[in-house]
């Protein structure tokens, strides 16, 4: 049976953030160096710095809380898509229709 | 707005410096707004018909890692479509005029004519949108064979096109004066 670590489903992520920092600073050169220089461009330099800092930080405190070391192994990979069931119709409870108000 | 010439020709001045419409950046601004909305959607979903798929201690973080990878290729593709929209500047001269165009992130077009070399404008008002905000593409043709000018969602459309003419003419018959003095 063979186990990795969770945090190999970082790896892609990570590879992403690279790519989205170049691509960001590719961006950032094209707007300061093309772009007229007025209250807007600043604006919009700043509105997407802004953002791409609260989307890193909201990433951290998603992903930190998780147990990245806990072990994938086959089976429990296994397990855990059999449980999963997308088209499964969930069993919700009965309504008691003597105490609904809104019942006719 | 003012705009300096990196080569102006004696007494050319500016007339027009056009950009894209507004509401184009309203559409990217409103598809991010939709995507961004989308996986609250998927998890409303995944709580009412699996919610044992957000207990898992294997899925859940590689759910999480998605959608935080997710957000941010959102907001990344955004602003790249932004800036695509923003760098584009058309700046009509009393001479000529001046295309620069952003084509995605590593690709970008500074081109010019002159307006004595104009042989055809044309504007396009296409449907709904741009005949109620007044805005719509202009293209202008000379008699070389090579691609005509594209002024892409402008404001104004119709007048822009009415200007081209107009200066076009102004510069054919100042470059016949200046031949016969």
């Amino acid at each position: 049976m063979t186990s990795i670590p969770l945090a190999v489903v970082l790896i892609p992520f990570f590879l992403f953030l690279i790519l989205f920092f170049i691509f960001s600073i590719f961006n950032l050169f094209h707007l300061i160096h093309y772009g007229p220089s007025t209250a807007g461009k600043f604006a919009v330099i700043a509105v997407y710095v802004a953002g791409t800092l609260t989307l890193l930080g909201g990433s951290y405190l998603t992903l930190a809380p998780y147990d990245w070391e806990r072990p994938i192994t086959s089976t429990v990979f296994l397990k855990s898509v059999t449980d999963v069931n997308l088209f499964e119709i969930p069993n919700l409870p009965a309504r008691d229709l003597e105490d609904d108000d809104t019942a006719l | 707005m003012k705009y300096l010439l990196s080569n102006p020709q004696p007494g050319e001045r500016v007339v027009m410096i056009l950009r894209r419409f507004w509401f184009t950046a309203l559409w990217i601004v409103l598809t991010a707004v939709i995507l961004f909305l989308l996986p609250v959607g998927v998890y409303a979903l995944l709580l009412n018909f699996s919610p044992s798929l957000l207990d898992d201690s294997l899925i859940t973080p590689a759910l999480a890692m998605t959608a935080c990878l997710y957000y941010l290729a959102v907001w990344l593709f955004a602003f790249t479509d932004f800036v695509d929209y923003y760098l584009d500047t058309w700046i009509i001269t009393t001479g000529r005029i001046i295309n620069v165009e952003q084509h995605g992130l590593f690709r970008r077009t500074a081109s010019e004519l002159n307006l004595s070399s104009i042989q055809d404008a044309t504007s396009e008002i296409s449907g709904p949108l741009q005949t109620f905000f007044k805005y719509g593409n202009v293209f202008v043709q000379t008699a070389a064979e090579r691609e005509r000018f594209h002024l892409k969602d402008i404001p104004h459309a119709e007048e822009v096109k009415e200007t081209i003419m107009h200066l076009s003419e102004e510069d054919r018959m100042r470059e016949q004066r200046g031949g016969k003095t």
